[in-house]
C-alpha cells in the first residue's frame, strides 16, 4: 500500500488536515474521521483492512499533525466548522461519492456535512454516535450537565497541572524535546485551546434535530458497554435516522476501531457490500 | 494497578484498595469504568485511544469514586507492556498504572487554576477595554466578562447622571430580565444600595421560591459615583472570595475605563468647541455690521448647538436682529413671537430676565403643558406650540460691563437637552460675541455720528447770483469703509468774487469730520479777509498744523472774479481742476501747485486765467479719478474723455460719476461752476 504524500497534492485542505490517502483511485473512497481525544492513527487498524478501497485518513484541525495555525476559535465553535472542512477535503480530492466513516463526535460531523451537501456521500457509518450527551427532559444522553463540567475541569486541571510541572522542565531542557512531545501524546493534539474548545463543542452540542434530515444510507454501530454512548443513545439515533441500519457490536468500550478493528471492519464491509 | 486495554482490572495493590476503601481482592475483575465518576469516565475515554495505541501517559487525572461516596483524585502514569503469550495465542497487552493520590493537591490546583482563569479574564477585559471608547462599549465588554466569569443569569451596567438620570449601558438576561427602558426593581435596588453606602453589596433574595444572589458594585469616578454594576445568579451559595475579587477588580477596571472615556470625551468636546468658537470669532471679524454679526452668531448656533436661536439687542429694536431656525418655515413664527414677548421679563423663558440679572437663564426640560401658564394670547400660544421648545438657555451679552443684548438657544425638534454643565461653554460664546457685537455697535454709532456731522457740514450752496451757476455733489463711499474727509464749499468773497473750494482730509471717522469742519471754517474766514488765493492758502497752510488730523490734507481753492471773468486758483497737493470752455477740449489746470497742507513753509502761489463766457470750472476729489489698478494719469484722461463727450454735467455733476466707472470705495466730492451768459453781459 502506497501512501501519497499530502504535500505533493499541494491543496490547502490536504495540508491543513495532514490527509493520508491509500489505495487505487479507481476504487470506492472511504473517508475516516477520528473522534475526540485522538487523531487519524485511531483508524489505521481498520483502514488497513480495506486494501480494495481507496482510504482517506485525516486529522481534525487542532489534532494530530493538522496545521494548528488554521485553528480559528470562531469557526470551530460549532461542529459545522469541522463539517465544512470535511466537505472541502472531499472536493479538493475530487472524491467520487465517498463513504463517510465517523467515530463518536465525527459521526455528527458527517451528519452535518451530509445535510449541508446531500449528494456528497454515498453512505454514512456512525461508530458510537451520540447526538446529545446531556439528559434533557425525556431524552437520555447518559450524562448530567455537571458531569460534563467535571470532565472539562479534569481536562483543564490535567493540562494546568502538567504545564505547572513540566513547563520549567521543558524550558530548562531544550535538548530534550521529548518532554514537549509528551504533551502531544497525552492529549493527542498539540494545542490545548483547540482541545478544550473541541471538548466543549463535542459534549455540549445537541444535534438531535439533524438526524431525521439525513438522506443517505446510514449504519449505526453500537458498542457493548459503551461508557460514552450507551445503547439507548445508539438506538435513539437508529430510530431518528430514516432507514438506518443498526448493528450491535460485541466489542466493549467506546473505541472498537482500536480494541476490535477486525469486527469493526467486517461490519462496515458487510454494510457496504 | 494492572489492567487490560479495555479497562478490566487484572491486579491492584492494597494501597489503591485502601484509598478506595474496599478490600483489595474485590478490585480484580472489575472494570475501571465502574470506579470512575461520570465526568471521569468521559475523560478516561478520551485517553483510552492513547492507551490502546501504546503511548505512555504521564500524570493524567483519574477521578475514582470511593466507597464512602467521595471522589479520589489520582494522577496516573501508564505504560503498555506485552505479557508473554498464553498457550493459545500471541502476546497479551496490558496496561500498568502508577497512581499518586492528589486529592489534597487537586483542590490547591483548582484554586490555582481558578486564580489563573481570573487573571486571564482580567487580562482579556483589560485588552478589550483598550478599544472600548464609548460608555456603551465599556459597559458591554465588562458585563460580558463578568456574566461569563461568574455564570450570572442576569446583569446590567448603568451610569448615574448628575441629574439622577440612570442610563443602562449594557444588559444581559437569560431569560430576558426586562425592557431596558422600563425601571426594574433590581436596578433600583442596586442604585439605592450603592448611593447609600458607596460600597459593594451582596445580598441573597428569594424569587419565586428560588434563592438568587445579587451583587451591586459601585463604579466610582474621579468626580464621584459614576454608576453601578448589577449581577444576579440563580443559585444557593453566595459569591466566594475568588468571585468577589474578580467582580471587584473588573468593576475597578470598568470605572477607570469610564472615567478615562469621560475625560477623553470632555477633552475632545472642549477641543471641538474651542475650534468652533475661534472659527466663529474669525468670521465675525470679517463682518462689520451689527446685524451681520448677529446673524452670523445665530447661524453658528443652529443646528449644532440649538434647533433655533435668536440674538436680541434692544437698542436695535424689539425684533431679533439675528435669528435662525433649523426649519426655515418657522422663522417668521419665531420672529413674530420673539418680537411680541421681547421685553416680558416675567416669562420663564425670558431673555429680558437674562439681561436684567446678567445671569444665564436655563430650563432643562420644559413640559409643553406649562406653555399655557405663560400668559400668552391665543396666537402667541399657538406660535409657541409650533416652536415647541423643550430645553432652553437664555444668555446675557455683556461687554465692557455693559449689557448689549441677549441670546436665546432652544431645542425643539431634536431630543437634545441643555444640561447645567453646558452653560459655561455657551456663556463663553456669548461673552466673546458680546464684545464683537459691542464693537460693531460702537463702530456703527461712530460712523452714523460722523455721517451726520459730515452731512451737516456740506453746505447747501445757494448764491443767488445770476452770473454764475454752481452745482455740487457728494457721494459717500462704500459703507464698509470709514467716513472720508472730502469736503467742499462755495461762497461769495465779495460782491463780484466767488470762492470755490474742494478739500480732502486724510483719515476718517469723527476725527476727520471734526478736522474738516475746522479747516472749512478757517478757509472761509481767511478768504473773507480778501487777501486773495495765495494768501488764503498760506494762512490755511499754517493753520492746519494746529488742528489734529488736518496736516497733509489737500485742498484746491479758486476765486472767480465775475466782473472780469478771470479765475485765480491754487492747489495744495490736490488733483487739478478742469476748465471746460465752449469749443475747446477740456483742460487740466496744473498751475500754482504746492505741497500738501502743513508740510512745507514754502508760500503757496496762485495762477490767474481768464474764463470765457459759458465755460465751466470743475473741482473734485480724488475719489472721482482714482480706481484700484489704474494710474492717476489714466484716471485723469478718462475724466477728460468723458467730459469731452458730454456737456450736461455742469448743472448735474452727479452724472459724471455715472459716466465714469462706478465701483468707487472712496467718497466723491464735486463742485462745478459755470459762467452764465447773461443779457447784462450781452449788453455790455
Amino acid at each position: 500500500m502506497l501512501g501519497i504524500s499530502p504535500y505533493a497534492l499541494g491543496v490547502d485542505s490536504i495540508q491543513r488536515h495532514a490527509v493520508t490517502v491509500a489505495g487505487s483511485p479507481d476504487t470506492r473512497p472511504l473517508l475516516f474521521a477520528h473522534g475526540f481525544g485522538c487523531d487519524q492513527s485511531m483508524w489505521a487498524p481498520v483502514a488497513s483492512q480495506f486494501t480494495d478501497y481507496r482510504t482517506i485518513l485525516f486529522d481534525l484541525v487542532g489534532f494530530g499533525q493538522s496545521d494548528i495555525a488554521s485553528f480559528d476559535a470562531k469557526k470551530y465553535s460549532s461542529l459545522e466548522g469541522h463539517a465544512d472542512d470535511v466537505i472541502e477535503i472531499c472536493h479538493d480530492l475530487a472524491l467520487e461519492k465517498p463513504v463517510f466513516v465517523g467515530h463518536s463526535v465525527s459521526s455528527m460531523i458527517g451528519a452535518v456535512a451530509s445535510i449541508k451537501e446531500p449528494t456528497l456521500f454515498s453512505a454514512l457509518v456512525m461508530v458510537g454516535p451520540s447526538p446529545c450527551y446531556i439528559d434533557e427532559g425525556e431524552y437520555l444522553g447518559g450524562f448530567a450537565r455537571s458531569d460534563i463540567d467535571e470532565m472539562l475541569e479534569a481536562l483543564e486541571v490535567d493540562f494546568f497541572a502538567w504545564s505547572q510541572n513540566m513547563a520549567p522542565v521543558i524550558a530548562g531542557n531544550p535538548e530534550r524535546p521529548e518532554y514537549g512531545e509528551q504533551l502531544t501524546q497525552m492529549f493527542c493534539q498539540s494545542d490545548f485551546d483547540a482541545a478544550r474548545l473541541f471538548a466543549r463543542v463535542t459534549f455540549m452540542s445537541d444535534n438531535r434535530s439533524d438526524l431525521p434530515r439525513i438522506s443517505v444510507p446510514t449504519l449505526v454501530m453500537q458498542c457493548s458497554e459503551d461508557p460514552i454512548a450507551p445503547s439507548f443513545v445508539g438506538e435513539y439515533v437508529h430510530e431518528e435516522v430514516p432507514g438506518s441500519r443498526f448493528v450491535h457490536l460485541e466489542a466493549r468500550g467506546h473505541t472498537p476501531n482500536l480494541t476490535a478493528p477486525r469486527e469493526t471492519a467486517e461490519v462496515i464491509r458487510a454494510f457496504l457490500e | 494497578m494492572i489492567s487490560s486495554v479495555d479497562g478490566t482490572i487484572l491486579w491492584a495493590n492494597r494501597t489503591l484498595a485502601d484509598w478506595l476503601g474496599v478490600p483489595g481482592q474485590e478490585l480484580a475483575g472489575k472494570s475501571v469504568h465502574s470506579l470512575l465518576t461520570p465526568g471521569g469516565r468521559i475523560h478516561y475515554e478520551s485517553i483510552v485511544p492513547s492507551l490502546a495505541l501504546g503511548l505512555p501517559m504521564h500524570n493524567v487525572s483519574l477521578d475514582l469514586k470511593k466507597e464512602d461516596g467521595l471522589t479520589l483524585h489520582l494522577l496516573a502514569s501508564t505504560t503498555l507492556v506485552h505479557r508473554p503469550p498464553d498457550a493459545d495465542g500471541g502476546p497479551i497487552p496490558e496496561v500498568r498504572w502508577v497512581c499518586i493520590d492528589v486529592t489534597g493537591r487537586r483542590s490547591q490546583e483548582r484554586d490555582l487554576l481558578v486564580s489563573q482563569r481570573r487573571l486571564s479574564r482580567l487580562q482579556n477585559l483589560s485588552t478589550e477595554l483598550v478599544s472600548a471608547v464609548t460608555d456603551e462599549e465599556i459597559g458591554f465588554v465588562v458585563l460580558a466578562q463578568l456574566v461569563d466569569g461568574v455564570k450570572a443569569d442576569r446583569g446590567a451596567v448603568m451610569t448615574l447622571g448628575d441629574d439622577g438620570v440612570r442610563s443602562v449601558l449594557a444588559m444581559h438576561s437569560a431569560p430576558p430580565m426586562t425592557n431596558p427602558k422600563t425601571p426594574d426593581h433590581r436596578l433600583d435596588w442596586a442604585e439605592e444600595t450603592v448611593q447609600r453606602s458607596g460600597q459593594p453589596a451582596f445580598e441573597a433574595v428569594s424569587v419565586e421560591g428560588e434563592t438568587h444572589q445579587l451583587a451591586a458594585l459601585p463604579l466610582h469616578g474621579s468626580d464621584g459615583l459614576l454608576g453601578v454594576v448589577l449581577l444576579e445568579l440563580r443559585r444557593e451559595r453566595m459569591h466566594d472570595e475568588e468571585e468577589k475579587s474578580l467582580l471587584l477588580a473588573a468593576s475597578q477596571m470598568c470605572e477607570q475605563a469610564l472615567d478615562r472615556a469621560r475625560l477623553l470625551n470632555r477633552h475632545r468636546r472642549d477641543a471641538q468647541r474651542s475650534t468652533a468658537l475661534s472659527g466663529l470669532l474669525h468670521r465675525l471679524e470679517e463682518e462689520t455690521t451689527l446685524a451681520g454679526r448677529s446673524q452670523l452668531i445665530a447661524d453658528f448656533l443652529v443646528p449644532d448647538h440649538a434647533d433655533y436661536a435668536t440674538v436680541e439687542i434692544p437698542a436695535s429694536g424689539r425684533e431679533p436682529i439675528g435669528l435662525r431656525h433649523c426649519q426655515p418655515e418657522l422663522e417668521s413664527v419665531l420672529r413674530t413671537l420673539r418680537t411680541e414677548v421681547a421685553i416680558r421679563s416675567e416669562l420663564p423663558f425670558s431673555l429680558a430676565a437674562s439681561r436684567e440679572t446678567r445671569q444665564p437663564q436655563h430650563m432643562q426640560n420644559i413640559d409643553p403643558a406649562v406653555y399655557e401658564d405663560y400668559g400668552l394670547d391665543n396666537d402667541q400660544l399657538e406660535a409657541l406650540r409650533r416652536l415647541a421648545p423643550h430645553s432652553y438657555i437664555g444668555l446675557p451679552l455683556v461687554a465692557r460691563n455693559t449689557v448689549v443684548g441677549s441670546v436665546l438657544l432652544a431645542f425643539s425638534n431634536s431630543d437634545r437637552i441643555y444640561e447645567p454643565g453646558d452653560i459655561p461653554f455657551y456663556q463663553q460664546i456669548a461673552d466673546a460675541c458680546a464684545l464683537s457685537l459691542e464693537n460693531a455697535r460702537l463702530y456703527e454709532h461712530e460712523r452714523d455720528t460722523a455721517r451726520q456731522l459730515q452731512d451737516a457740514l456740506m453746505p447747501r450752496v445757494s448764491l443767488g447770483d445770476p452770473r454764475i451757476s454752481v452745482g455740487t455733489f457728494y457721494l459717500a463711499g462704500n459703507e464698509l469703509n470709514q467716513i472720508g474727509g472730502d469736503w467742499y464749499d462755495a461762497f461769495m468773497v465779495s460782491e463780484d468774487c466767488l470762492g470755490l473750494v474742494v478739500g480732502d482730509i486724510v483719515g476718517g471717522g469723527i476725527e476727520a469730520a471734526t478736522a474738516m469742519a475746522q479747516v472749512q471754517t478757517a478757509l472761509h474766514a481767511y478768504a473773507l479777509e480778501r487777501g486773495g488765493v495765495a494768501l488764503t492758502l498760506d494762512k490755511l497752510n499754517r493753520y492746519v498744523t494746529t488742528v489734529p488730523g488736518a496736516v497733509a490734507s489737500s485742498v484746491v481753492y479758486a476765486e472767480i472774479d465775475l466782473s472780469t471773468n478771470t479765475m485765480a486758483y491754487g492747489s495744495a497737493g490736490h488733483p487739478p481742476p478742469v476748465l471746460i470752455s465752449p469749443g475747446n477740449s477740456p483742460e487740466l489746470l496744473w498751475g500754482a501747485r504746492t505741497a500738501l497742507l502743513g508740510i512745507s513753509d514754502i508760500p503757496p502761489e496762485e495762477k490767474v486765467i481768464s474764463l470765457p463766457t459759458g465755460s465751466t470750472v470743475l473741482l473734485y476729489t480724488d475719489g472721482l479719478i482714482e480706481r484700484r489698478g489704474r494710474t492717476l494719469d489714466d484716471g485723469l484722461q478718462s475724466l477728460l474723455d468723458v467730459i469731452a463727450e458730454n456737456d450736461e454735467f455742469a448743472d448735474r455733476p452727479e452724472l459724471l460719476t455715472q459716466m465714469l466707472d462706478s465701483g468707487n470705495d472712496d467718497d466723491i466730492c464735486l463742485i462745478a461752476a459755470t459762467l452764465v451768459p447773461t443779457q447784462v453781459d450781452a449788453t455790455r
